[in-house]
Protein backbone atom coordinates (compact mmCIF):
# COMPACT_ATOMS: atom_id res chain seq x y z
CA UNK A 1 0.00 0.00 0.00
CA UNK A 2 1.37 3.64 -1.12
CA UNK A 3 2.17 5.88 1.81
CA UNK A 4 1.99 9.60 0.86
CA UNK A 5 2.95 11.45 4.10
CA UNK A 6 0.91 14.81 4.00
CA UNK A 7 3.13 17.13 6.20
CA UNK A 8 6.78 16.58 7.49
CA UNK A 9 9.11 19.43 7.71
CA UNK A 10 12.70 20.03 6.64
CA UNK A 11 15.40 22.22 7.47
CA UNK A 12 17.26 23.41 10.20
CA UNK A 13 15.01 25.18 12.94
CA UNK A 14 14.41 26.84 16.10
CA UNK A 15 12.78 24.12 17.62
CA UNK A 16 13.47 21.20 15.49
CA UNK A 17 15.40 20.32 12.72
CA UNK A 18 15.08 17.39 9.88
CA UNK A 19 17.74 17.02 6.72
CA UNK A 20 16.54 16.15 3.37
CA UNK A 21 18.75 13.04 3.67
CA UNK A 22 17.54 12.14 7.01
CA UNK A 23 13.86 12.27 5.77
CA UNK A 24 14.53 10.22 3.06
CA UNK A 25 15.99 7.66 5.63
CA UNK A 26 13.00 7.69 7.56
CA UNK A 27 10.61 7.03 4.88
CA UNK A 28 12.80 4.26 3.31
CA UNK A 29 12.61 2.56 7.04
CA UNK A 30 8.98 3.34 7.46
CA UNK A 31 7.87 2.30 3.61
CA UNK A 32 7.16 5.67 3.05
CA UNK A 33 6.74 6.74 -0.75
CA UNK A 34 6.59 10.62 -1.48
CA UNK A 35 6.56 13.23 1.51
CA UNK A 36 4.49 16.75 1.31
CA UNK A 37 7.20 19.11 2.83
CA UNK A 38 7.33 22.34 4.23
CA UNK A 39 9.75 24.36 5.80
CA UNK A 40 10.86 24.60 9.62
CA UNK A 41 9.72 26.99 12.24
CA UNK A 42 11.47 30.13 12.18
CA UNK A 43 11.49 29.93 8.35
CA UNK A 44 7.62 29.39 8.30
CA UNK A 45 8.11 32.69 10.51
CA UNK A 46 10.41 34.89 8.90
CA UNK A 47 13.03 33.36 6.65
CA UNK A 48 10.68 32.32 4.62
CA UNK A 49 12.19 32.52 1.31
CA UNK A 50 15.04 30.23 2.68
CA UNK A 51 12.95 27.79 3.94
CA UNK A 52 10.75 27.35 0.47
CA UNK A 53 13.99 27.34 -1.47
CA UNK A 54 15.22 24.12 1.01
CA UNK A 55 11.85 22.71 -0.02
CA UNK A 56 12.20 23.68 -3.61
CA UNK A 57 15.46 22.23 -3.70
CA UNK A 58 14.61 19.23 -2.40
CA UNK A 59 11.90 18.77 -4.92
CA UNK A 60 13.78 19.49 -7.52
CA UNK A 61 16.80 16.51 -6.13
CA UNK A 62 14.33 14.07 -5.14
CA UNK A 63 11.09 14.74 -7.89
CA UNK A 64 9.87 11.18 -7.06
CA UNK A 65 9.83 11.46 -3.35
CA UNK A 66 9.13 15.33 -1.92
CA UNK A 67 6.26 17.26 -2.80
CA UNK A 68 6.51 21.14 -1.99
CA UNK A 69 4.48 22.96 0.10
CA UNK A 70 5.28 26.89 0.34
CA UNK A 71 4.45 29.30 2.82
CA UNK A 72 4.90 33.15 3.58
CA UNK A 73 4.18 35.35 6.40
CA UNK A 74 0.94 37.46 5.48
CA UNK A 75 2.14 40.20 6.71
CA UNK A 76 5.01 40.65 4.43
CA UNK A 77 1.49 41.94 2.50
CA UNK A 78 2.37 42.37 -1.47
CA UNK A 79 6.04 40.56 -0.99
CA UNK A 80 4.32 37.54 0.44
CA UNK A 81 1.76 37.12 -2.85
CA UNK A 82 5.40 37.60 -4.81
CA UNK A 83 6.97 34.93 -2.82
CA UNK A 84 4.25 32.61 -3.15
CA UNK A 85 3.41 33.18 -6.60
CA UNK A 86 7.21 32.27 -7.35
CA UNK A 87 7.38 29.24 -5.07
CA UNK A 88 3.88 27.87 -7.31
CA UNK A 89 6.01 28.93 -10.95
CA UNK A 90 8.71 26.73 -9.56
CA UNK A 91 7.11 24.12 -8.61
CA UNK A 92 5.06 24.05 -5.15
CA UNK A 93 2.00 22.10 -4.81
CA UNK A 94 0.16 23.85 -2.08
CA UNK A 95 0.71 27.11 0.52
CA UNK A 96 1.18 26.08 4.02
CA UNK A 97 -0.20 28.88 6.68
CA UNK A 98 0.87 28.56 10.73
CA UNK A 99 -1.60 31.88 12.55
CA UNK A 100 0.67 30.88 15.66
CA UNK A 101 4.27 31.21 14.35
CA UNK A 102 3.05 33.70 11.50
CA UNK A 103 0.38 35.91 14.22
CA UNK A 104 -2.67 36.01 12.40
CA UNK A 105 -5.74 34.61 12.74
CA UNK A 106 -7.23 32.55 10.36
CA UNK A 107 -10.23 34.78 9.94
CA UNK A 108 -7.85 37.89 9.88
CA UNK A 109 -8.18 39.49 6.40
CA UNK A 110 -4.22 39.98 6.37
CA UNK A 111 -3.96 36.40 5.05
CA UNK A 112 -6.83 36.47 2.06
CA UNK A 113 -4.40 37.78 -0.92
CA UNK A 114 -2.38 34.68 -0.25
CA UNK A 115 -5.31 32.65 0.07
CA UNK A 116 -6.50 33.92 -3.11
CA UNK A 117 -3.46 33.04 -5.24
CA UNK A 118 -3.88 29.48 -3.91
CA UNK A 119 -7.21 29.33 -4.81
CA UNK A 120 -6.54 30.90 -8.05
CA UNK A 121 -3.94 28.15 -8.74
CA UNK A 122 -6.54 25.50 -7.53
CA UNK A 123 -3.48 24.44 -4.81
CA UNK A 124 -4.97 23.64 -1.14
CA UNK A 125 -4.03 25.36 1.65
CA UNK A 126 -3.11 23.87 5.00
CA UNK A 127 -3.77 25.50 7.91
CA UNK A 128 -1.64 24.72 11.08
CA UNK A 129 -5.00 24.56 13.64
CA UNK A 130 -5.95 23.62 17.38
CA UNK A 131 -3.88 26.22 19.13
CA UNK A 132 -6.41 28.89 20.77
CA UNK A 133 -7.18 31.33 20.14
CA UNK A 134 -5.86 32.05 16.33
CA UNK A 135 -6.72 28.25 14.38
CA UNK A 136 -9.90 26.77 15.14
CA UNK A 137 -11.78 24.87 13.45
CA UNK A 138 -14.94 26.99 12.56
CA UNK A 139 -12.12 29.91 12.13
CA UNK A 140 -11.36 27.44 9.18
CA UNK A 141 -14.90 26.78 8.33
CA UNK A 142 -15.47 30.40 8.23
CA UNK A 143 -12.46 30.92 5.99
CA UNK A 144 -13.65 27.81 3.56
CA UNK A 145 -17.49 29.44 3.56
CA UNK A 146 -15.41 32.98 2.19
CA UNK A 147 -13.64 30.96 -0.28
CA UNK A 148 -15.93 27.94 -1.32
CA UNK A 149 -14.01 27.36 -4.51
CA UNK A 150 -10.17 26.72 -2.59
CA UNK A 151 -9.44 23.55 -0.31
CA UNK A 152 -8.40 23.82 3.01
CA UNK A 153 -6.73 21.42 5.01
CA UNK A 154 -7.03 21.22 9.04
CA UNK A 155 -3.36 20.37 9.97
CA UNK A 156 -3.33 18.01 12.97
CA UNK A 157 -6.92 17.54 13.47
CA UNK A 158 -6.68 20.35 15.62
CA UNK A 159 -5.29 18.69 18.61
CA UNK A 160 -5.77 18.73 21.09
CA UNK A 161 -8.90 19.95 22.66
CA UNK A 162 -11.04 21.04 19.83
CA UNK A 163 -11.68 17.59 18.76
CA UNK A 164 -15.43 18.10 19.83
CA UNK A 165 -15.30 20.92 17.03
CA UNK A 166 -13.43 19.05 14.06
CA UNK A 167 -16.61 16.65 12.91
CA UNK A 168 -19.34 19.29 13.15
CA UNK A 169 -16.78 21.91 11.13
CA UNK A 170 -15.91 19.38 8.52
CA UNK A 171 -19.37 18.18 7.72
CA UNK A 172 -20.26 22.55 7.59
CA UNK A 173 -18.48 22.32 4.54
CA UNK A 174 -17.29 20.39 1.88
CA UNK A 175 -13.57 21.56 1.19
CA UNK A 176 -11.89 20.79 4.39
CA UNK A 177 -9.55 17.56 4.50
CA UNK A 178 -8.68 16.73 7.88
CA UNK A 179 -4.76 15.40 8.90
CA UNK A 180 -3.72 13.25 10.90
CA UNK A 181 -0.59 14.27 12.74
CA UNK A 182 -0.45 14.38 16.50
CA UNK A 183 -3.58 13.66 17.28
CA UNK A 184 -4.92 10.40 19.05
CA UNK A 185 -5.74 7.14 17.26
CA UNK A 186 -8.82 6.48 19.08
CA UNK A 187 -9.58 10.02 17.48
CA UNK A 188 -8.74 9.61 14.34
CA UNK A 189 -10.75 6.23 14.27
CA UNK A 190 -14.00 7.86 15.44
CA UNK A 191 -13.38 10.82 12.88
CA UNK A 192 -13.62 8.36 10.59
CA UNK A 193 -16.28 6.59 11.49
CA UNK A 194 -18.30 9.72 11.38
CA UNK A 195 -16.69 11.87 8.61
CA UNK A 196 -15.72 8.88 6.22
CA UNK A 197 -12.43 7.79 4.93
CA UNK A 198 -12.39 10.47 1.94
CA UNK A 199 -12.15 13.70 4.63
CA UNK A 200 -9.14 12.20 5.83
CA UNK A 201 -5.20 12.43 4.88
CA UNK A 202 -2.60 10.77 6.37
CA UNK A 203 0.60 12.90 7.61
CA UNK A 204 2.95 12.71 10.40
CA UNK A 205 4.67 16.05 11.47
CA UNK A 206 7.95 14.67 11.42
CA UNK A 207 10.38 15.47 13.02
CA UNK A 208 8.00 16.44 16.00
CA UNK A 209 6.78 12.76 15.65
CA UNK A 210 7.78 9.39 15.56
CA UNK A 211 6.66 8.19 11.94
CA UNK A 212 6.43 5.20 12.80
CA UNK A 213 3.68 5.71 16.00
CA UNK A 214 2.00 7.90 13.48
CA UNK A 215 1.82 5.17 10.83
CA UNK A 216 1.09 1.91 13.21
CA UNK A 217 -1.72 4.22 14.57
CA UNK A 218 -3.94 4.12 10.98
CA UNK A 219 -2.47 0.34 10.16
CA UNK A 220 -3.77 -0.42 13.54
CA UNK A 221 -6.90 1.26 13.66
CA UNK A 222 -8.40 2.41 10.57
CA UNK A 223 -10.22 -0.84 7.92
CA UNK A 224 -11.13 -2.42 5.80
CA UNK A 225 -7.77 -1.38 3.02
CA UNK A 226 -9.77 0.54 1.18
CA UNK A 227 -9.72 3.28 3.54
CA UNK A 228 -6.52 3.12 4.27
CA UNK A 229 -5.45 3.57 0.90
CA UNK A 230 -7.43 6.41 0.62
CA UNK A 231 -5.86 8.10 4.50
CA UNK A 232 -2.68 7.60 3.43
CA UNK A 233 -2.39 8.15 -0.68
CA UNK A 234 -5.62 8.83 -2.48
CA UNK A 235 -7.04 11.85 -0.77
CA UNK A 236 -3.94 14.02 -1.15
CA UNK A 237 -3.25 12.57 -4.61
CA UNK A 238 -6.28 14.00 -5.20
CA UNK A 239 -5.89 17.13 -3.86
CA UNK A 240 -2.53 17.96 -5.48
CA UNK A 241 -3.56 16.32 -8.80
CA UNK A 242 -0.60 16.38 -11.02
CA UNK A 243 1.94 17.71 -8.59
CA UNK A 244 1.63 13.97 -7.04
CA UNK B 1 5.85 -2.33 37.90
CA UNK B 2 5.01 -0.16 35.29
CA UNK B 3 2.17 2.37 36.20
CA UNK B 4 -0.28 4.29 34.43
CA UNK B 5 -0.85 7.42 36.58
CA UNK B 6 -3.96 8.82 34.62
CA UNK B 7 -6.67 6.34 34.15
CA UNK B 8 -10.61 7.21 34.43
CA UNK B 9 -13.50 4.76 35.78
CA UNK B 10 -16.02 3.45 34.01
CA UNK B 11 -16.72 4.41 30.27
CA UNK B 12 -17.25 7.05 28.01
CA UNK B 13 -20.58 8.67 28.15
CA UNK B 14 -22.10 5.50 30.66
CA UNK B 15 -21.77 3.95 33.99
CA UNK B 16 -18.73 0.95 33.95
CA UNK B 17 -20.39 -2.01 32.03
CA UNK B 18 -20.19 -5.10 34.64
CA UNK B 19 -17.62 -7.16 32.45
CA UNK B 20 -15.53 -4.67 33.30
CA UNK B 21 -13.64 -6.42 36.34
CA UNK B 22 -10.29 -5.18 37.81
CA UNK B 23 -9.11 -8.75 36.60
CA UNK B 24 -10.04 -7.77 33.34
CA UNK B 25 -8.65 -4.20 33.29
CA UNK B 26 -5.30 -5.82 34.66
CA UNK B 27 -5.42 -8.12 31.73
CA UNK B 28 -5.90 -4.75 29.26
CA UNK B 29 -3.41 -2.80 30.61
CA UNK B 30 -0.92 -5.85 30.57
CA UNK B 31 -1.28 -5.62 26.99
CA UNK B 32 0.81 -2.83 26.81
CA UNK B 33 3.04 -4.11 29.48
CA UNK B 34 1.39 -1.81 31.98
CA UNK B 35 1.32 -3.50 35.49
CA UNK B 36 -1.22 -0.82 37.56
CA UNK B 37 -2.95 2.04 37.35
CA UNK B 38 -3.91 5.32 39.36
CA UNK B 39 -7.88 5.34 38.70
CA UNK B 40 -9.32 8.57 38.75
CA UNK B 41 -13.55 9.06 38.44
CA UNK B 42 -14.84 10.01 35.11
CA UNK B 43 -18.48 11.21 36.29
CA UNK B 44 -16.93 13.42 38.97
CA UNK B 45 -15.05 15.64 37.06
CA UNK B 46 -18.24 16.98 35.27
CA UNK B 47 -20.06 19.65 36.51
CA UNK B 48 -23.51 18.14 36.11
CA UNK B 49 -22.08 15.80 39.61
CA UNK B 50 -23.98 17.28 42.23
CA UNK B 51 -22.49 14.56 44.62
CA UNK B 52 -19.26 12.72 43.52
CA UNK B 53 -19.09 10.44 46.89
CA UNK B 54 -20.77 7.39 44.99
CA UNK B 55 -18.36 7.44 42.32
CA UNK B 56 -15.38 7.53 44.49
CA UNK B 57 -16.83 4.63 46.95
CA UNK B 58 -17.28 2.34 44.00
CA UNK B 59 -13.53 3.23 42.80
CA UNK B 60 -12.13 2.95 46.28
CA UNK B 61 -14.49 -0.95 46.28
CA UNK B 62 -13.09 -1.29 42.77
CA UNK B 63 -9.45 -1.15 43.49
CA UNK B 64 -9.65 -2.80 46.88
CA UNK B 65 -9.38 -5.82 44.94
CA UNK B 66 -6.11 -5.72 43.17
CA UNK B 67 -4.11 -4.30 46.30
CA UNK B 68 -0.81 -2.94 45.09
CA UNK B 69 -1.90 -2.80 41.49
CA UNK B 70 -5.17 -0.44 41.20
CA UNK B 71 -4.79 2.73 43.09
CA UNK B 72 -7.67 4.82 43.80
CA UNK B 73 -7.92 8.61 43.46
CA UNK B 74 -11.03 10.65 43.88
CA UNK B 75 -12.65 13.58 43.05
CA UNK B 76 -14.36 17.10 44.37
CA UNK B 77 -15.53 20.23 42.42
CA UNK B 78 -13.44 22.78 44.98
CA UNK B 79 -16.72 25.33 44.25
CA UNK B 80 -18.55 23.07 46.38
CA UNK B 81 -17.25 24.25 49.72
CA UNK B 82 -16.91 22.49 52.74
CA UNK B 83 -18.71 19.56 51.28
CA UNK B 84 -15.82 19.30 48.61
CA UNK B 85 -13.38 19.69 52.12
CA UNK B 86 -15.68 17.20 54.24
CA UNK B 87 -15.17 14.98 51.33
CA UNK B 88 -11.46 15.14 50.61
CA UNK B 89 -10.96 13.97 54.74
CA UNK B 90 -13.76 11.53 54.42
CA UNK B 91 -11.58 9.42 51.69
CA UNK B 92 -7.77 10.28 53.00
CA UNK B 93 -9.78 8.58 55.86
CA UNK B 94 -11.75 5.97 54.85
CA UNK B 95 -9.19 5.07 51.62
CA UNK B 96 -6.00 6.55 52.85
CA UNK B 97 -6.12 7.88 49.22
CA UNK B 98 -3.10 10.22 48.32
CA UNK B 99 -4.55 11.62 44.72
CA UNK B 100 -7.24 13.96 44.10
CA UNK B 101 -8.56 14.04 40.56
CA UNK B 102 -9.50 18.06 39.33
CA UNK B 103 -10.54 19.30 36.25
CA UNK B 104 -10.96 22.86 35.92
CA UNK B 105 -12.56 22.94 32.71
CA UNK B 106 -15.05 20.63 32.85
CA UNK B 107 -15.61 21.19 36.66
CA UNK B 108 -16.07 25.07 35.66
CA UNK B 109 -13.43 26.71 38.37
CA UNK B 110 -10.63 28.86 38.42
CA UNK B 111 -7.33 27.25 39.81
CA UNK B 112 -6.93 31.29 41.20
CA UNK B 113 -10.23 30.85 42.95
CA UNK B 114 -10.22 30.98 46.75
CA UNK B 115 -12.63 27.98 46.69
CA UNK B 116 -8.89 26.32 44.90
CA UNK B 117 -6.79 27.26 47.58
CA UNK B 118 -8.76 26.05 50.88
CA UNK B 119 -8.66 22.64 48.71
CA UNK B 120 -4.60 22.69 47.99
CA UNK B 121 -4.40 23.72 51.58
CA UNK B 122 -6.29 20.92 53.29
CA UNK B 123 -4.72 18.40 50.64
CA UNK B 124 -1.21 19.77 51.46
CA UNK B 125 -1.78 19.52 55.46
CA UNK B 126 -3.34 15.72 54.35
CA UNK B 127 -0.45 14.90 51.74
CA UNK B 128 -2.84 14.46 48.92
CA UNK B 129 -1.87 14.89 45.70
CA UNK B 130 -3.75 16.54 43.38
CA UNK B 131 -3.88 15.72 39.53
CA UNK B 132 -5.30 18.51 37.40
CA UNK B 133 -6.14 17.98 33.69
CA UNK B 134 -4.04 20.41 32.09
CA UNK B 135 -3.47 21.92 28.90
CA UNK B 136 -6.68 23.49 27.82
CA UNK B 137 -7.11 27.40 28.25
CA UNK B 138 -8.36 29.48 29.69
CA UNK B 139 -8.97 27.22 32.68
CA UNK B 140 -5.91 25.03 33.37
CA UNK B 141 -2.63 26.11 32.54
CA UNK B 142 0.07 24.78 34.31
CA UNK B 143 1.75 27.99 35.07
CA UNK B 144 -1.53 28.92 37.02
CA UNK B 145 -1.28 25.47 38.84
CA UNK B 146 2.56 26.12 39.43
CA UNK B 147 1.32 28.78 41.74
CA UNK B 148 -0.32 26.53 44.06
CA UNK B 149 3.25 24.66 44.58
CA UNK B 150 4.55 28.16 45.50
CA UNK B 151 1.87 29.57 47.79
CA UNK B 152 1.77 25.47 49.48
CA UNK B 153 4.92 23.85 49.07
CA UNK B 154 3.96 20.66 50.30
CA UNK B 155 1.75 20.14 47.84
CA UNK B 156 2.22 18.05 45.13
CA UNK B 157 0.56 18.66 42.02
CA UNK B 158 0.47 16.82 38.73
CA UNK B 159 0.61 18.19 35.71
CA UNK B 160 -2.01 15.12 34.49
CA UNK B 161 -1.00 16.13 30.46
CA UNK B 162 2.03 17.69 30.99
CA UNK B 163 0.75 20.97 29.09
CA UNK B 164 -1.40 18.48 26.41
CA UNK B 165 -1.14 19.81 23.01
CA UNK B 166 0.06 23.52 23.29
CA UNK B 167 1.40 24.48 26.82
CA UNK B 168 4.21 22.16 27.13
CA UNK B 169 6.27 24.50 27.39
CA UNK B 170 4.46 26.17 30.29
CA UNK B 171 4.94 22.19 32.16
CA UNK B 172 8.43 21.97 31.59
CA UNK B 173 9.23 25.46 33.05
CA UNK B 174 6.75 24.92 35.91
CA UNK B 175 8.37 21.79 36.97
CA UNK B 176 12.17 23.33 36.48
CA UNK B 177 10.80 25.95 38.72
CA UNK B 178 9.19 24.27 41.76
CA UNK B 179 10.37 20.11 43.01
CA UNK B 180 6.82 19.21 43.70
CA UNK B 181 5.10 19.81 40.28
CA UNK B 182 4.97 16.78 38.22
CA UNK B 183 4.64 16.05 34.93
CA UNK B 184 2.48 12.95 33.80
CA UNK B 185 3.37 11.98 29.93
CA UNK B 186 0.01 11.75 28.49
CA UNK B 187 -0.68 14.93 25.33
CA UNK B 188 2.79 16.38 24.20
CA UNK B 189 4.45 14.09 21.09
CA UNK B 190 7.67 12.45 21.10
CA UNK B 191 9.34 15.66 20.45
CA UNK B 192 7.58 17.24 23.46
CA UNK B 193 8.37 14.48 25.84
CA UNK B 194 12.13 13.75 24.50
CA UNK B 195 12.56 17.52 25.77
CA UNK B 196 10.97 16.93 28.89
CA UNK B 197 12.79 13.79 29.54
CA UNK B 198 15.88 16.50 28.94
CA UNK B 199 14.93 19.37 30.87
CA UNK B 200 13.03 17.87 33.83
CA UNK B 201 14.52 15.45 36.41
CA UNK B 202 13.03 12.00 35.95
CA UNK B 203 11.67 12.42 39.84
CA UNK B 204 9.32 14.63 38.38
CA UNK B 205 7.67 12.69 35.56
CA UNK B 206 5.16 10.01 34.92
CA UNK B 207 3.54 8.15 32.30
CA UNK B 208 -0.34 8.36 31.56
CA UNK B 209 -3.05 7.21 29.22
CA UNK B 210 -6.02 8.73 30.27
CA UNK B 211 -8.26 5.79 29.08
CA UNK B 212 -11.82 5.21 29.49
CA UNK B 213 -11.96 8.79 27.80
CA UNK B 214 -12.74 7.38 24.65
CA UNK B 215 -15.17 4.41 23.25
CA UNK B 216 -12.04 3.14 21.38
CA UNK B 217 -9.62 2.70 24.92
CA UNK B 218 -7.22 0.19 23.30
CA UNK B 219 -6.45 2.88 20.98
CA UNK B 220 -5.76 5.28 23.55
CA UNK B 221 -3.53 2.63 25.99
CA UNK B 222 -1.15 1.67 22.79
CA UNK B 223 -1.06 5.19 21.61
CA UNK B 224 0.20 6.61 24.93
CA UNK B 225 2.56 3.82 25.74
CA UNK B 226 4.15 4.06 22.19
CA UNK B 227 4.71 7.76 21.96
CA UNK B 228 6.50 6.75 25.20
CA UNK B 229 8.69 3.77 24.18
CA UNK B 230 9.41 5.77 20.72
CA UNK B 231 11.38 8.09 22.83
CA UNK B 232 15.00 6.79 23.82
CA UNK B 233 15.74 7.88 27.40
CA UNK B 234 18.51 5.97 29.81
CA UNK B 235 17.22 3.06 31.94
CA UNK B 236 17.36 4.61 35.16
CA UNK B 237 15.29 7.37 32.72
CA UNK B 238 12.80 5.12 32.11
CA UNK B 239 12.42 3.44 35.18
CA UNK B 240 11.39 7.00 36.76
CA UNK B 241 9.02 7.76 34.48
CA UNK B 242 7.62 4.62 33.91
CA UNK B 243 7.47 3.34 37.52
CA UNK B 244 9.17 5.27 39.76
CA UNK B 245 7.70 9.00 40.54
CA UNK B 246 4.42 7.41 40.83
CA UNK B 247 5.58 5.02 43.18
CA UNK B 248 6.62 7.73 45.56
CA UNK B 249 3.43 10.13 45.36
CA UNK B 250 1.29 6.62 46.10
CA UNK B 251 3.33 6.04 48.74
CA UNK B 252 4.60 2.70 48.08
CA UNK B 253 8.62 4.06 47.02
Amino acid sequence: MEIIDAHCHIGHGINYSLSVDDLLRQMDAHGVAKAVVVPVDRCIAVNNIEGNNLVLDAARSHSDRIIPFATANPWYGGRAVDEIRRCFDAGAAGLKLHPVLQGFSIIDEVCYPLVEEAVNRAKPIYFHTGTPVHCTPFQLVELAMTYPEGHFIMGHAAYADYWNDVSAAVSAVGNISVETSLHLASFIKSLKDELGSDKIIYGSDAPKTSMRVEIDKILRYIEPDADREAIFAGNIRRLIGKGC
Amino acid sequence: MVIDFHTHYGAWGRPRPPEDTPERLLAFLGGQGVDGALIAPLMGVFSHCTDPRPENDEIAEYCSHAPGRLFASFAVNPLFGQSAIDEIRRCKGEYGSRVVKLHPWLQGFSISSPEMDRVAEVCEELGIAILFHDGTPVYSHPLQMARLCRDFPGLTVIAGHAGLGDLGREAILAARRYSNFILCLCGPRELGIAEMIESVPPGQICVGSDIFTSDYNEAVLWFRWASVRAVEMAPEVRHAVKCGTAKRILGLA
